[in-house]
C-alpha cells in the first residue's frame, strides 16, 4: 500500500498542473473555475495531512537531475519531506483552503476572477514547492515564483494606479534582497559544490571551511529573507501590499509567503548554527523589525495597514526566536500567527466587504451588528497579544522567555527589552483597533445599513477560531508534542527556558497595553488627540507616519538611479557616442567625395562593388 | 562530396531556405502572388523545422574530431580546392541549439508579419527566407571564406528589410546599421585573410587554421592581430558598448517582425561567432584577452540596463535591455568556465526567444494604438487583455523569473562569472535588480494603471497570438527544463574545456 509520504509530490503539483484551467476555460466553468482551485487546495490539504499524521521516522528525500553545466557540478532538485517540511505544507494549504472558500463570496463580484483563481493555485503551488524543496536552487525557483504571485496579486486590481504602484514596490524591493539570496546560493555552489539539502544540512561546516565564507553566505541568503520577510530595512512593501484584495492579504501577505523568510532560515538552520554572528544579525533584524513595526501600528489608521505592521512585527519576533536559539518556538509561532492572522485579516475582509470602509475613522459600533467577525477579531487580537489561552500567547511567551534567557547567557539584554516593549504596543495598537471599530459609536452617524456576512465567509473565520484555541496546546505545559516533532537535525537543541517570572512580565505588559488602549480610547482619560500634540510628540508621530523616512529614502535612490545615472548615460549614448560615430562618418564622406566618380552613393552600387571585388580576389588567387 | 554515410540534414537545411527565397524573387517577377506568398513562406519555414528536427534525431551520429573539439555532422564539398575555399558545414552541442532556435523564430516571423507588411510581399518573403539560410549558414560553416560570405547575406537583406518596410526614419536607421556592420565585417574580413596567409595560404578550413595556429612557434603578434580583428567584427554584431549605437536605431525603425530578426538571430551570430571563430579558433589569445572581455560585458549588461531607464519609446527599452542581456552572454563566455560558456550558449537561446516575444508585443502597441511612447499610455491591459497578460509574461521572463527560461542561463553565467571574479559576479547580478526595476516600471505605467481613452484598440489574435504561443510555451518549457537545450550544449563545451587545458 503505498504510504502518504509517496504521494507528497502530489502536494505542490496538483494545484500547478491544474492551474491554467481557470484562466483558460474559467468562462465556461461554473462560478469563474473557483472550484478548480479549491478541489486542487483541498486534495493538497487531505495530503498533507495524510503526510504530517503518518510521518516516516527518516527524512524522505527524492531527486532527479535537473541541470549539468558543463564540468560543473550537476544541479538536482526534488522533494524533502520531514517534520518541518510536513508542517509548513499542512499550514499551507490548509489555509489556503480555508481562504480560498472565503473568496468564493467576498471576491463574488469582481471582474477577472478566472485570473484571480489561477495567480492564486500558482502561489498555492509554489508555495508548497518552496516548502518541500530539496535543493536551495529549487527554493529559491519557487521563492521567486511566490514573489511573482504576490506581485500579481498586488496588483489584482490593475486600473488603481495605487494598485499598480505597489505591485512594482513589492516586486522591486523583494528583488533587492532576492538578488542577495542569488549570490549566496551560488557562492554556496561555488564553494560547496552542492546546492542539496541533505548534504548541507549533514555537515555545513566541512562543506564551506571557512568559517568568513559561511558567515557571507548566509547572511546574504538571508538578506532574501528580509526582503519577503519585510523586515528592516526592506520592509516599505508590505503596508502598500494591502492595496490587494483582502483575501490576498490574508493568504499571501501575512499567513504565508511573508513567513517563507522565517521557513527559508529555519530549513537552512544547521548552516546558520555553523556561520559566526549570522544568528545575532538575525536576532538584531528580527528585534528592531518588531519594535519599529509595533509602533508604526500604533500610528495607523488603514485597518489593514494596521494588520500588515503587526504581520512584520510578528514576523520580527519569529526571526528573534532564531536568531537567539530557539529555533522551535520560531516555527511554533509561526504556525500560530498563520492562523490567528489569517482569521484577522479575513475578519477585517468582512468589515470591508459590508462597510467598503478600510479606515478606522469611518468604522465604530461594527461588533453589535457583525458578531462572528467581532468575535473573530477580539480572538484574534487577544491572540497577537498574547493573552492565555489563545495560541499566539504560547509562543509568544517562549518566544519572550528565550530572549531572556539570551540576555542572562550574553550579557545583552536589549533583543528582551525590544520585544517586551513590542508585546505592550502590540496588544495597545490592535485593541485601538478594536475598541474604535467594534465598541465605540461610529463618528459620522449612521452611514448605510450594515449586516453580517454570509455563511461562506463566516465559516472558514469560525474554523480559523477553532483553531486559535487549540494549536497552542500543542507546546504547552500539558503536552510537548510540537518541539521533537520539527527539530530535524540533532544540533537543533531545546529552547532555552526562563523562570516563570518572565512569562508573568510579559502577560502584565500585555495586559498593560490593552489597558491603556482602553484608558484612551474608552474611558477617553487621555484623549487621542493628546498625543499629537506638543512639538515633541508631533515630530515622533510625523516620523513614524512617515515610516522612519524608508519610503523617501528609496524614492530618492529610484530617482537617483533614474534622473541622475540613467539621464546622464542616455545622453553620452545618444549625443557623445552617436555624436563621434556620425563625425567619423562625415569626416569620411568628405574624404570621400574626392573618388566622386566612383562613389554614386547608392548602396545597391557599393554591394555591387563589394561582391566584384571579392570575384576579382578569388581570381586573384585562383590564378597566383 | 561527403564523408559519412549517414543522412544528410545539414545541407538542405542551409539551402533549402536560399532556394524557397530566391524562387519567390523569381516568380515575383512573373505574375502577383502576393496572397499565396505568405503561406508558402509558412510552409518553407515549417519544413525548415522539421528538417532541423531531423538532423537533431541523426545528431551523434557521427563524430568529426579535431584539435579542440568534435563536430556530430560534417560535409564537405569542394567549391575551389585550389584556395581552400570549400563549402564546410558541421554542427555542434554549440551551434545545435541556434539553428533550432533560428527553425522556430523564423516561423514566429513569418506568422507575424502574415497582417503586418501588406506591400511587396514576395520581395518581403524572400529576403526573409534568404535571412533564415544565412543564418543558417553562419551557424554551420567551418570554412572561413563561406563563414564570411554566409555573414554578409544575412546583411544584404537586413538592410533592405529595414530599408524598405521600416518607420519614418528607415534610411538613417538601415544605413547606419549597414555601416556599422559592414565596418565590423571589413575588419573581420582582413583578419579572416591575415589567418588565410599568415599560415601558408593553404585553406579557409578553420580547423587546420587552428592546428597551424596553435603550433608554439607561430608568431603571437599575428595571432593577437587575428584574433583582436575577428572580435571587433563579432562585438559590433552582438553588440557590445561602445559599439552598439546602432541596435537602439535600428530597431525602433524595423517592423517588429525584422526587429524580431534582428534581436532574436542576428545578435546571436555575433556571440556564436565570438565562441567559435575567436574562443574556440584561438584559445591561447582567447585567455589572455578574457579578463578584458568580461570587463566589456559587464560594462555593456550595466549601461544597457541603466539607458533603458530613460527610454520612453517600449521598442527602444526592448532593444536596450537586449544589449545588457548580450552583456551577460559576454561574460559567460569571458569567465573562461564551462559553466559560464553553457550558461552563455543558453542565454543566447532564452534571449532569443524572450526578446522575440517582446518585440512583437511592443511592435503591437504601437500598430493598435498608434504610439510606443510609454508616457504616453496607460492601463493597457483594461483594453488590450492579451496584449497584457503576454506582455506581463514575457517582462517577467526577461527580469530573469526562475521557472522560465531566462533565469537558468542568468544563473550559469553568474555561477561562471563568480568563478573568474568575485567582483564582476556581484556586478551581474545586481544587474538583475536593475532590470527588475525598469521592466516592472514599464509595466506598471504602460500595462497597469488607470486606462486610457478610447477603446477602438484591437487586441492580439490569429497569427500575432500564434507566434506569441509557441513562444511562451518554449520559454516555459525550457525553464521547467532545461535539459532539452543543455543536454546538446553541455558535452561538447565540456570536450572543447578538457582539450583547451586553460
Amino acid at each position: 500500500m503505498a504510504s502518504f509520504a509517496e504521494l507528497v509530490w502530489l502536494v505542490p503539483i496538483v494545484p500547478l498542473i491544474l492551474s491554467p484551467f481557470p484562466i483558460f476555460a474559467g468562462d465556461k466553468l461554473p462560478r469563474k473555475g473557483s472550484f478548480v482551485a479549491i478541489f486542487a487546495c483541498a486534495v493538497s490539504t487531505v495530503i498533507s495531512a495524510g503526510v504530517l499524521l503518518t510521518l516516516p521516522s527518516h527524512p524522505y528525500n527524492v531527486s532527479v537531475q535537473w541541470l549539468l553545466p558543463g564540468t560543473a557540478t550537476s544541479i538536482d532538485v526534488g522533494f524533502y519531506l520531514d517534520g518541518l517540511s510536513a508542517l509548513m505544507i499542512t499550514i499551507t494549504s490548509g489555509i489556503a483552503t480555508l481562504i480560498l472558500v472565503y473568496s468564493l463570496e467576498y471576491m463574488s463580484h469582481e471582474e477577472g476572477l478566472p485570473r484571480y483563481w489561477t495567480e492564486m493555485m500558482i502561489f498555492t503551488g509554489s508555495m508548497l514547492g518552496f516548502a518541500l524543496a530539496d535543493s536551495v536552487i529549487l527554493m529559491y525557483v519557487f521563492w521567486e515564483l511566490i514573489g511573482a504571485c504576490s506581485y500579481l496579486l498586488i496588483g489584482f486590481w490593475y486600473t488603481k494606479p495605487e494598485a499598480a504602484s505597489a505591485a512594482k514596490k513589492a516586486f522591486v524591493l523583494v528583488r533587492v534582497g532576492d538578488v542577495g539570496f542569488l549570490i549566496g546560493m551560488i557562492l554556496l555552489y561555488t564553494n560547496g559544490h552542492t546546492l542539496n539539502l541533505p548534504a548541507i544540512l549533514s555537515s555545513p561546516a566541512t562543506l564551506i571551511s571557512s568559517p568568513q565564507m559561511r558567515t557571507i553566505i548566509a547572511l546574504l541568503v538571508f538578506a532574501g529573507a528580509i526582503g519577503k520577510s519585510a523586515q528592516l530595512p526592506l520592509f516599505p512593501w508590505l503596508p502598500d501590499a494591502m492595496e490587494g484584495p483582502t483575501t490576498v492579504s490574508a493568504l499571501i501577505h501575512s499567513a504565508t509567503m511573508v513567513a517563507a523568510g522565517v521557513y527559508l532560515v529555519a530549513r537552512l538552520y544547521p548552516f546558520f548554527q555553523v556561520a559566526p554572528y549570522a544568528l545575532l544579525v538575525v536576532g538584531a533584524i528580527g528585534a528592531l523589525s518588531a519594535f519599529v513595526a509595533a509602533t508604526m501600528g500604533l500610528v495607523s489608521f488603514d485597518i489593514k495597514r494596521i494588520l500588515a505592521y503587526s504581520t512584520m512585527s510578528q514576523l520580527g519576533y519569529m526571526m528573534v526566536a532564531l536568531g537567539v536559539g530557539a529555533y522551535g518556538a520560531a516555527m511554533f509561532h509561526l504556525m500560530n500567527h498563520a492562523v490567528f492572522k489569517a482569521m484577522l485579516f479575513l475578519s477585517a475582509g468582512a468589515i470591508l466587504h459590508a462597510t467598503g470602509a478600510r479606515d478606522l475613522r469611518e468604522m465604530g459600533g461594527l461588533l453589535k451588528k457583525m458578531k462572528v467577525t467581532g468575535l473573530a477579531f477580539l480572538i484574534g487580537g487577544l491572540a497577537l497579544s498574547g493573552i492565555p489561552p489563545f495560541n499566539g500567547y504560547f509562543s509568544k511567551d517562549l518566544i519572550i522567555g528565550a530572549a531572556y534567557h539570551y540576555g542572562l547567557v550574553t550579557g545583552d539584554f536589549w533583543i528582551y527589552l525590544l520585544v517586551l516593549i513590542s508585546a505592550l504596543l502590540t496588544a495597545a495598537y490592535i485593541f485601538r483597533a478594536f475598541f474604535v471599530a467594534f465598541i465605540l459609536p461610529p463618528r459620522s452617524g449612521a452611514t448605510k445599513e450594515v449586516h453580517e456576512v454570509s455563511l461562506t465567509m463566516t465559516i472558514p473565520m469560525i474554523i480559523l477560531l477553532g483553531f486559535t484555541l487549540v494549536t497552542g496546546w500543542l507546546w504547552s505545559p500539558l503536552m510537548d508534542v510540537f518541539q521533537p516533532f520539527v527539530t530535524y537535525a540533532a544540533s537543533l537543541g531545546a529552547t532555552p527556558q526562563a523562570p516563570s517570572y518572565v512569562g508573568l512580565l510579559t502577560l502584565a505588559f500585555a495586559l498593560t497595553g490593552i489597558g491603556l488602549a482602553y484608558l484612551v480610547y474608552i474611558r477617553a482619560t487621555v484623549p487621542p488627540e493628546r498625543f499629537s500634540s506638543g512639538r515633541v510628540l508631533t515630530k515622533l508621530r510625523n516620523l513614524i507616519m512617515r515610516s522612519y523616512y524608508f519610503d523617501a529614502a528609496y524614492d530618492r535612490v529610484a530617482a537617483g538611479v533614474e534622473n541622475g545615472i540613467a539621464l546622464a548615460l542616455d545622453y553620452f549614448d545618444r549625443f557623445a557616442l552617436d555624436g563621434l560615430v556620425n563625425g567619423i562618418g562625415r569626416s569620411l564622406v568628405k574624404l570621400g567625395r574626392d573618388f566622386k566618380s566612383m562613389e554614386t552613393g547608392e548602396i545597391r552600387n557599393y554591394v555591387a562593388v563589394m561582391v566584384i571585388g571579392a570575384v576579382l580576389l578569388i581570381l586573384l588567387f585562383e590564378v597566383l | 562530396m561527403r564523408c559519412y554515410d549517414a543522412v544528410d540534414f545539414l545541407t538542405p537545411l542551409i539551402f533549402f531556405p536560399l532556394a524557397t527565397g530566391g524562387l519567390l524573387l523569381a516568380l515575383s517577377q512573373v505574375g502577383n502572388l502576393d496572397v499565396l506568398v505568405p503561406k508558402i513562406a509558412l510552409l518553407a519555414t515549417i519544413i525548415e523545422l522539421l528538417l532541423s528536427f531531423a538532423m537533431l534525431s541523426a545528431y551523434g551520429l557521427n563524430i568529426y574530431k579535431w584539435s579542440l573539439g568534435t563536430f556530430s555532422e560534417y560535409h564537405v564539398y569542394y567549391w575551389l580546392p585550389a584556395l581552400g575555399i570549400n563549402l564546410q558545414f558541421a554542427v555542434d552541442g554549440i551551434s545545435v541549439p541556434l539553428i533550432i532556435l533560428t527553425a522556430f523564430t523564423m516561423i514566429c516571423v513569418v506568422l507575424s508579419s502574415m497582417k503586418e507588411i501588406s506591400s511587396r510581399r514576395s520581395f518581403y518573403y524572400s529576403l526573409l527566407l534568404i535571412t533564415e539560410g544565412g543564418i543558417i549558414g553562419v551557424f554551420s560553416s567551418l570554412n572561413l571564406f563561406v563563414f564570411f560570405i554566409f555573414w554578409e547575406m544575412v546583411l544584404i537583406p537586413m538592410f533592405f528589410l529595414i530599408g524598405v518596410w521600416g518607420g519614418p526614419r528607415r534610411e538613417y536607421s538601415s544605413y547606419k546599421f549597414l555601416l556599422y556592420t559592414h565596418v565590423g565585417s571589413v575588419v573581420m574580413l582582413i583578419g579572416i585573410f591575415l589567418a588565410y596567409f599568415s599560415t601558408g595560404g593553404v585553406s579557409f578550413n578553420m580547423t587546420s587554421i587552428a592546428a597551424k595556429l596553435a603550433s608554439p612557434s607561430f608568431s603571437a603578434v599575428t595571432k593577437d592581430a587575428i584574433f583582436g580583428t575577428l572580435v571587433f567584427g563579432f562585438l559590433i554584431k552582438m553588440p557590445v558598448f561602445p559599439f552598439h549605437t546602432w541596435l537602439p536605431d535600428a530597431h525602433v525603425e524595423a517592423p517588429s517582425p525584422v526587429s524580431v530578426v534582428l534581436a532574436s538571430l542576428l545578435l546571436k551570430m555575433g556571440g556564436y561567432a565570438m565562441i567559435r571563430f575567436a574562443f574556440e579558433f584561438i584559445p591561447q589569445v582567447a585567455h589572455s584577452a578574457a579578463p578584458f572581455l568580461l570587463v566589456l560585458g559587464v560594462i555593456s549588461a550595466l549601461y544597457g540596463a541603466l539607458v533603458a531607464y530613460r527610454q520612453t519609446d517600449v521598442k527602444r527599452m526592448v532593444a536596450l535591455s537586449s544589449i545588457s542581456h548580450m552583456g551577460f552572454v559576454l561574460i559567460g563566455i569571458a569567465s573562461l568556465t564551462s559553466i559560464g560558456l553553457v550558461g552563455a550558449v543558453f542565454q543566447m537561446f532564452s534571449h532569443g526567444i524572450i526578446v522575440g516575444s517582446l518585440f512583437l508585443l511592443s511592435g503591437f502597441v504601437g500598430e493598435s494604438t498608434g504610439t510606443r511612447e510609454i508616457p504616453r499610455l496607460s492601463g493597457l491591459a483594461h483594453w488590450l487583455p492579451r496584449l497584457g497578460g503576454f506582455m506581463t509574461f514575457a517582462s517577467l521572463a526577461s527580469v530573469g523569473l526562475p521557472g522560465l527560461s531566462g533565469f537558468v542561463g542568468e544563473f550559469m553565467i553568474i555561477s561562471g562569472a563568480f568563478a573568474a571574479n568575485v567582483a564582476v559576479g556581484i556586478v551581474a547580478a545586481i544587474i538583475l535588480a536593475f532590470t527588475a526595476g525598469y521592466y516592472m516600471w514599464m509595466l506598471q505605467r504602460m500595462i497597469f494603471s488607470k486606462p486610457m481613452e478610447g477603446a477602438a484598440y484591437h487586441d492580439l489574435r490569429g497569427t500575432e497570438l500564434a507566434a506569441l504561443a509557441i513562444f511562451a510555451a518554449l520559454i516555459i518549457l525550457l525553464g521547467v527544463y532545461p535539459g532539452l537545450i543543455q543536454s546538446y550544449i553541455s558535452p561538447s563545451v565540456t570536450n572543447f574545456f578538457h582539450m583547451v587545458k586553460w
